[in-house]
């Protein structure tokens, strides 16, 4: 079977929602109801290891989760394991997104929900500078140790200043360079932006976003 | 007669906070010409340039008169989204022009912020790959880029909506010799194509014979050259113009043979090769090549920060790396702490900062100083510091000719107790300082020899070959 | 009070990558310390980020900053699968609070800045519990039919979720508190220098 394509928006819209139902149906239900929806749409997109990763923690957790829960004392532990394991279906996902799209890709679904420009903008910068800023905490960590400030755990508040604050005044100077190169860019040009990455939102999306509502309502009927 | 399209008209700008700005500025550029824009540090020069890209008023604050047309429509009747559209603008700093980290992206981020249909920007694309020769460059990540490439890319960025005037600002600071060169065979062809092009730099080397005006600020004043031979003839040192011509004393001076840093056939990765090099007390050993010939692993591979697969690096105490970037380097709260951290000896700092012209600045942030005097706190740094062995790593780029002279000095008494290695691409400075010159390329050391009236061209030599080097990857594409 | 800005929103865009590294650090220094070490991560990470906080207050010092900061970590996190609507519900409200208390002047007082902090990370935290609180009274029913006594069980649900809440809100609020107030010692030295330039 072919993989199918599909639309970032609706994995993100997916997890946007899933957790919050928890505070409307059974939890019994939306659990194993997200697991199958999680399955059917990785088989969908033909991601079948990420399927059995999903299985396996799943069962893992579970697993514990029955243990303990009868065993006095480590009730806390099901306890805690229960609540985690509602997120592992989403996680899945969330995986799938990471590694399947390109940052330009997920950042063009901000357009899709028509995010203020500004803000677009503003996200795109800063997933720009995750990256940049962890590899120059490399440079200055390195720079400590030559200029021989090393960073110890004995002297954690100078070693942590020492650390943190060429960054923060960088940040600072950067700012105005970034808006001038923004500005002859067109960050502010008033007319509705649009995305090159942008894709459609098909009839294959609107039918999977469709199932899984009516999956949900499910949830309301079954209690 | 061509047409003018940039005028400005008794244009004047005072700053809010200081004293700096511009007075009096008229000119105008005309369709299809290059116009360098140049003066020292704090000349004026980069106020001028952001009154032109619309960046003064629209985000720095200040007093601002005059007139200043674009194609005789004035600068305050167009927003700057507007002017933006016919005028673009290549900054120098790559960590800050771009916004994504992908090159396709980059490329069409403009036409986004604007709008256009998806048609639009890919036939957009498939037009800049033709006219710039971007079909490697399309979809890669940028970090993974030359230097040379990413000039590519900010440069095909400006003129993604089809502007036609060109702003560059200080292309020279990132770039090696040989990439500067080649920018300049570019800009000679943009010119030909009926682009208008200004470019800001205190570095000009690359547009020698191409220059149709000059536009030369001091003290906030400008002077107007109509020509590149009446620059030449100007009071200000030019002679940089055609750097081989130079004539420079050597610098080099008796060399004690002790040696401080020790490298045994260290190979690394792909990167080194079985590299063997004795660094001695009092030299001044100039690395040189070409970006990515491993200059950088190389002084890293001294500083012990990686660990060469083979070989042995021998070294008594780690070296003082003073890096390009001065900003990763400062961690003090003024400039006596900073240097506190290095020596705690208050006389011998002071007497420092009064050596280096820092003393009126003791108590700033190290972070509210300018380039230059960052550059030379760094040197502070080092002259306290106590170590064998210093290491620079291009201490000039930015710096205009004064500074660049005043830093060389600075370096060349360092010599006294320490060994140095300087990596530079700089070679009006490198004839300043160079005891040696260790060329390396493509990992391996290509040269090393002592730099004398009779190894002169031997160095010569170096650079043109580093320029072929460049112009010859165009040709690849 | 003085209207945001571009370049403001540039700079809280930048620092909010900061911000995000930092967390990203933090997240992995705790695994470090296991299942415990999960619990308090957002406390941790409260803690450390409290720099950055106290430098967008001094830096930006724009009403909205707050809002947009976590705005930006909000939509971040959703395009990455990983926001949902009851977590940037209370997150956006923390934030709101927070920009009341120290985004109306120039320079709030480290207090307020902390009380801020604290607010901005209490919101980021509930939105985490919230759905577990009601997640495990649904689960109540089943445990009861499973043989385990419904007082038992409601004892346990109570202790779980009132432990939660105290971490939610009591520990990641102090920890908020204390990284301003650690950030304010950081910098004091480094601002105050630079206001005395300026003036």
């Amino acid at each position: 079977m072919k993989a199918l394509k599909i639309n970032p928006i609706v994995i993100i819209l997916i997890n946007i929602i899933a957790p919050t139902m928890y505070i409307f149906i059974s939890g019994r239900y939306l659990q194993i109801y997200l697991v199958s929806f999680a399955t059917c749409l990785l088989v969908l997109m033909g991601r079948f290891k990420r399927i059995l990763a999903l299985w396996i923690v799943y069962a893992l957790m579970f697993f514990g989760y029955y243990f303990s829960i009868n065993v006095e004392g480590l009730k806390f532990v099901g306890l805690f394991l229960i609540v985690l394991v509602q997120a592992v279906p989403c996680l899945a996902l969330a995986s799938i997104l990471i590694t399947k799209y390109n940052s330009a890709q997920l950042l063009s679904s901000l357009e899709t929900l028509h995010v203020p420009r500004i803000l677009v903008v503003a996200v795109t910068i800063t997933l720009k500078y995750i990256p940049t800023f962890k590899r120059e905490f490399g440079y200055i960590l390195e720079s400590m140790r030559l200029r021989g400030i090393k960073f110890t755990w004995k002297r954690p508040i100078k070693s942590f200043q020492y650390f943190i604050v060429p960054q923060l005044f960088r940040c600072a100077a950067l700012a105005e360079e970034v808006t001038a190169a923004g500005l002859v860019k067109g960050i502010d040009a008033p007319v509705k932006r649009t995305s090159f990455y942008e894709e459609k939102v098909t009839a294959l999306d609107i039918s999977i976003l469709t199932v899984f509502a009516v999956g949900l309502i499910g949830g309301f009927i079954w209690r | 007669m061509a047409l003018n399209v940039i005028t400005a008209d008794n244009l004047n700008f005072k700053y809010e906070e200081s004293t700096e700005g511009i007075y009096d500025v008229s000119f105008n550029v005309e369709e299809g010409s290059v116009v360098l824009l140049t003066g020292n540090s704090g000349s004026g020069k980069s106020t001028l340039l952001k009154c032109l890209n619309g960046l003064i008023p629209f985000v720095t604050d200040g007093e601002l008169s005059g007139d200043l047309l674009f194609t005789g429509d004035k600068y305050s009747e167009l927003k700057m989204h507007k002017l933006n559209k016919s005028i673009g603008s290549v900054f120098q700093n790559p960590r800050s022009q771009f916004f994504t980290d992908n090159t396709t992206a980059e490329i069409v981020f403009p036409l986004e912020n604007y709008g256009y249909s998806k048609a639009e920007m890919v036939k957009r694309i498939d037009e800049l790959k033709e006219e710039f020769g971007l079909s490697e460059l399309l979809d890669r990540d940028i970090y993974t880029l030359s230097s040379g490439e990413r000039q590519m890319i900010a440069l095909a960025c400006s003129v993604s909506m089809k502007q036609k005037v060109l702003l560059f600002d200080e292309p020279s600071a990132n770039l090696d010799y040989g990439n500067a060169m080649k920018l300049g065979k570019i800009i000679q062809k943009l010119k030909e194509e009926g682009y208008s092009i200004i470019v800001a730099d205190h570095r000009f080397y690359y547009l020698n014979g191409i220059i149709d005006k000059v536009l030369f600020m001091d003290h906030g004043k400008l002077k107007v050259c109509d020509s590149e031979e009446e620059f030449k003839n100007g009071a200000y040192d030019t002679r940089s113009f055609d750097i081989f011509k130079l004539d420079i004393p050597f610098a080099h001076s008796e060399i004690k043979s002790e040696v401080v840093a020790k490298l045994e056939n260290v190979s690394y990765k792909n990167i080194l090769h079985d590299i063997n090099l004795k660094l001695n007390k009092g030299e001044i050993a100039v690395l040189v090549g070409n970006n990515g010939a491993g200059k950088t692993t190389l002084a890293k591979a001294m500083c012990e920060s990686i660990k060469p697969e083979s070989g042995k690096v021998d070294i008594k105490d780690v070296p003082f790396f003073i890096m390009q970037d001065p900003d990763y380097q400062l961690f003090g709260t003024s400039v006596i702490n900073e240097l506190s951290l290095v020596k705690d000896d208050i006389k011998e700092i002071k007497e420092c900062l009064d050596y280096l012209g820092l003393l009126p600045y003791r108590h700033k942030h190290p972070f509210a100083l300018s380039g230059g005097q960052k550059q030379r706190l760094q040197i502070a740094m080092a002259m306290l510091c106590d170590r064998d062995v210093i290491i620079f790593d291009e201490p000039t780029s930015g710096l205009d000719i004064y500074s660049m002279k005043s830093v060389s000095e600075e370096i060349l008494k360092l010599k006294e107790k320490a060994g140095i290695l300087v990596i530079s691409h700089d070679y009006e400075f490198i004839r300043h300082i160079a005891d040696r010159i260790v060329y390396l390329e493509d990992g391996k050391i290509a040269e090393d020899f002592y730099l004398d009236e009779n190894t002169l061209s031997k160095l010569n030599h170096i650079f043109i070959k580093m320029q072929e080097d460049r112009c010859n990857e165009k040709n690849q594409d | 009070m003085k209207k945001i800005k571009i370049k403001d929103v540039v700079m809280v865009a930048l620092l909010s990558a900061l911000y995000f590294v930092l967390y990203m650090i933090c997240g992995s220094l705790s695994m470090v310390f296991g299942a415990f070490g999960h619990a308090i991560s957002p406390g941790i990470c409260a803690l450390i980020t409290g720099t950055v906080m106290y430098f967008v207050s001094r830096k930006v010092a724009r009403f909205g900053q707050f809002m947009i900061m976590q705005a930006i970590l909000m939509l971040l996190c959703a395009i990455m699968g990983a926001g949902y609507i009851p977590w940037i519900i209370t997150s956006m409200i923390g934030a709101l609070i927070a920009d009341f208390i120290a985004s109306r002047e120039t320079k709030p007082s480290v207090l307020k800045v902390a009380l801020a902090s604290g607010f901005f990370h209490v919101g980021q935290a509930c939105g985490v519990f919230i759905p577990c609180w009601f997640f495990l009274e649904s689960y109540r029913e089943e445990w009861i039919s499973r043989g385990q006594t419904p007082e038992a069980m409601d004892e346990m649900i109570k202790y779980t979720s009132g432990a939660m809440g105290v971490i939610a809100t009591v520990v990641v609020f102090a920890l908020s508190v204390a990284g301003v107030y650690l950030g304010y010692l950081i910098l004091k030295k480094h601002l105050d220098k630079k206001d005395a330039m300026a003036a």
